[in-house]
C-alpha cells in the first residue's frame, strides 16, 4: 500500500470515528443518560425583556416561543417535564404578540385540562379579550367554561352574547347565547335571541330549531301571563 | 448630473447581481416553504399568522444583511481597487458618486423585496384565509425602513472602515427599534440630565418602529394612508439628511 493510500485510509477512518462520536454523544444526550439529562433545561427570560430584546421582530419571536411551547407541551404529554415554565412561556408569547389568539386559547385549555385551574383559565381568556375585543373565539370559550364547569347560566349567557356580537361570530355563538338564556330562566331575552337567530340564519336545521324554541317560549310566556309564575304545566286528563 | 448618477446606480446594481445577492431570494423561498409545509404541524392553528410573521420579518432581515455586507464596504472597496480615482477623475462629483451608490443599492433592495413579495404572496395562497393585498403596505414600509438603513450605511462608509460601518449600522438598526423605550426609561429616571439625554437620543436616531406595521398587517389590520404618508416623509427626510452629511464628509476626505 502506497503512502498516499495509507493517508487517505487514515483520513476516512478519522472521518468515520468523528461521525460515530457525534451521533453517539447526541443519542446519549437524547436518551437522558447524561447526569441531569432529564432535568428541564429550558430557561425563559421575562416577557418584558423579550419585548425589548426582539428589536422590531416581536411577531417572529412570539412564533419561535410558540414552537418551543408546543414542543414543551408535547414533552409534558410524554411525561418528560411538569410544565413548570408554562406560565412564563405563555406570558412571553402574549407579551410579544398580545393579539396571538391561539396562544390564549390553547393556554386556557391547558390550564383547566392539565392543572384543573378554571379561574386561571378564565383569567387567561379575559387577558386575551382585553387585547382582542372583537374575537368571538375567546369570549365563547369563557362562556363555555361558565356553562359547562360552573353551570353559571347568566354569566355563560352574557359571554355567549358578547361572542355573538363580534364581527367574526357565526350562528353557533348566537345559538349558545339563546340556550344559556333559556337555561338561566330569562325567557323574554331567550325568545328575542331565538327570533334574531331565526331571522339571520341561513342554515335550515338551525332555523327549524329556532322555530321550535320560539313556539315553546311563546307558549311558556303566555301561560305565565295567564297562570303566573307557579304554573307547572297542563293538568293531565284522568 | 442625472446621467452620471444613473450610470453609477446601474453599475452598483449590476455589481450586486454579480455578487449573487439574489441567491438570498432562493433562501427566502426555502424559509417560507419551511414555515408553511414543514412546520405546519407545530403551528397549532396559527399557520397563517406564523407564515406571515416569518415572511415579513425575513424580508427585513435579508434586506439588512444585503445592506450590511454590500453597503458597508462599497466605498472602501473602490478606494482599495483604485477605481474610485478613475471615476472621480471624470466630471463626476463626489456627492453624485455617493448618491449613485445609494440609489444602486436601493434599486437592488427594491428588486429583492419585489421578488420576495411575490414569493410571499404566492405562499400565502397555501395557508387558507391568509392571502391579502394589505401585505403591500408592509412591503412598502419594509422598503422605507431599508432605505433609511441604506442611507445610514452609506453615511458611515464615508468616514469609517467597512467593519465599523457594518457594526454602527447594526447598532442604529437596533437602537432605532428601541428609541421609544430608551426615551420612556430615561423619563423614569430621577435626574433632568438623564431625562434630556434620553430625549436627545430619541430624536437623534431614526425611529424605525415608525415603519414596523408587520404586527398590524399580520393580524388583519389595514394601515392608514396617513401613516404610510407620514412614514414616507420621515424616511425621505432622514435619507436626505444622511446623504447630505455623508456627502459633506466624503467631499472633504483625502483619497489616495
Amino acid at each position: 500500500m502506497t503512502v498516499n493510500r495509507q493517508a487517505t485510509l487514515i483520513r476516512w477512518l478519522l472521518f468515520l470515528c468523528v461521525g460515530v462520536l457525534m451521533v453517539g454523544t447526541l443519542t446519549w444526550h437524547d436518551t437522558g443518560q447524561v447526569s441531569g439529562g432529564r432535568n428541564e433545561k429550558l430557561y425563559f427570560p421575562s416577557g418584558k425583556f423579550l419585548v425589548e430584546s426582539s428589536v422590531g421582530f416581536r411577531g417572529m419571536a412570539a412564533d419561535y416561543l410558540w414552537f418551543r411551547f408546543v414542543q414543551y407541551y408535547g414533552a409534558f404529554a410524554k411525561g418528560h417535564n411538569d410544565l413548570r415554565y408554562f406560565d412564563s412561556i405563555i406570558d412571553g408569547i402574549v407579551r410579544l404578540d398580545p393579539r396571538f389568539v391561539e396562544a390564549y386559547h390553547f393556554a386556557s385549555l391547558v390550564k383547566w385540562s392539565d392543572f384543573g385551574d378554571f379561574p386561571g383559565s378564565i383569567d387567561m381568556l379575559k387577558r386575551g379579550v382585553l387585547h382582542n375585543p372583537d374575537i368571538a373565539k375567546l369570549k365563547f370559550q369563557i362562556g363555555f367554561t361558565y356553562y359547562v364547569f360552573y353551570r353559571d347560566m347568566p354569566r355563560a349567557a352574557f359571554w355567549f352574547e358578547q361572542a355573538a356580537a363580534c364581527s367574526d361570530a357565526t350562528d353557533f355563538e348566537q345559538r349558545f347565547a339563546a340556550f344559556a338564556r333559556y337555561r338561566a330562566g330569562d325567557d323574554n331575552v331567550s325568545l328575542q335571541l331565538w327570533k334574531k337567530l331565526y331571522a339571520s340564519t341561513e342554515n335550515g336545521q338551525i332555523r327549524s330549531l329556532a322555530e321550535k324554541m320560539i313556539g315553546k317560549l311563546t307558549r311558556r310566556l303566555e301561560n305565565r301571563k295567564i297562570y303566573g309564575d307557579n304554573f307547572i304545566g297542563p293538568i293531565p286528563e284522568i | 448630473m442625472t446621467g452620471n448618477v444613473q450610470a453609477l446606480a446601474m453599475s452598483t446594481f449590476r455589481e450586486s447581481v454579480r455578487d449573487r445577492v439574489f441567491y438570498l431570494v432562493a433562501v427566502f423561498g426555502l424559509i417560507m416553504l419551511a414555515s408553511t409545509a414543514v412546520l405546519s404541524p407545530l403551528t397549532v392553528g396559527a399557520q397563517g399568522k406564523i407564515m406571515s410573521d416569518v415572511g415579513l420579518g425575513s424580508m427585513v432581515i435579508f434586506g439588512l444583511l444585503v445592506i450590511l455586507f454590500m453597503g458597508s464596504g462599497m466605498v472602501r472597496k473602490e478606494m482599495d481597487k483604485g477605481t474610485i480615482l478613475t471615476i472621480l477623475s471624470k466630471p463626476v462629483g463626489r456627492r453624485e458618486y455617493l448618491l449613485g451608490k445609494f440609489l444602486g443599492l436601493n434599486l437592488t433592495l427594491f428588486c429583492m423585496l419585489a421578488v420576495m413579495g411575490i414569493v410571499f404572496l404566492l405562499m400565502t395562497l397555501m395557508a387558507p384565509g391568509t392571502f391579502s393585498l394589505r401585505f403591500l403596505a408592509a412591503f412598502f414600509m419594509a422598503f422605507l425602513e431599508l432605505t433609511v438603513i441604506n442611507a445610514v450605511v452609506i453615511f458611515f462608509s464615508t468616514c469609517v472602515s467597512p467593519m465599523l460601518a457594518a457594526v454602527f449600522t447594526l447598532g442604529v438598526f437596533m437602537v432605532g427599534h428601541l428609541s421609544s423605550s430608551i426615551r420612556d426609561f430615561g423619563m423614569m429616571q430621577g435626574t433632568v440630565i438623564q431625562q434630556k439625554t434620553s430625549v436627545v437620543i430619541f430624536y437623534l436616531i431614526p425611529n424605525l418602529e415608525v415603519f414596523n406595521v408587520r404586527g398590524d398587517v399580520v393580524h388583519g389590520e389595514i394601515v392608514a394612508v396617513d401613516h404610510l404618508l407620514m412614514a414616507l416623509v420621515y424616511a425621505v427626510s432622514w435619507t436626505i439628511l444622511l446623504l447630505i452629511l455623508g456627502g459633506g464628509i466624503f467631499s472633504r476626505r483625502e483619497l489616495r
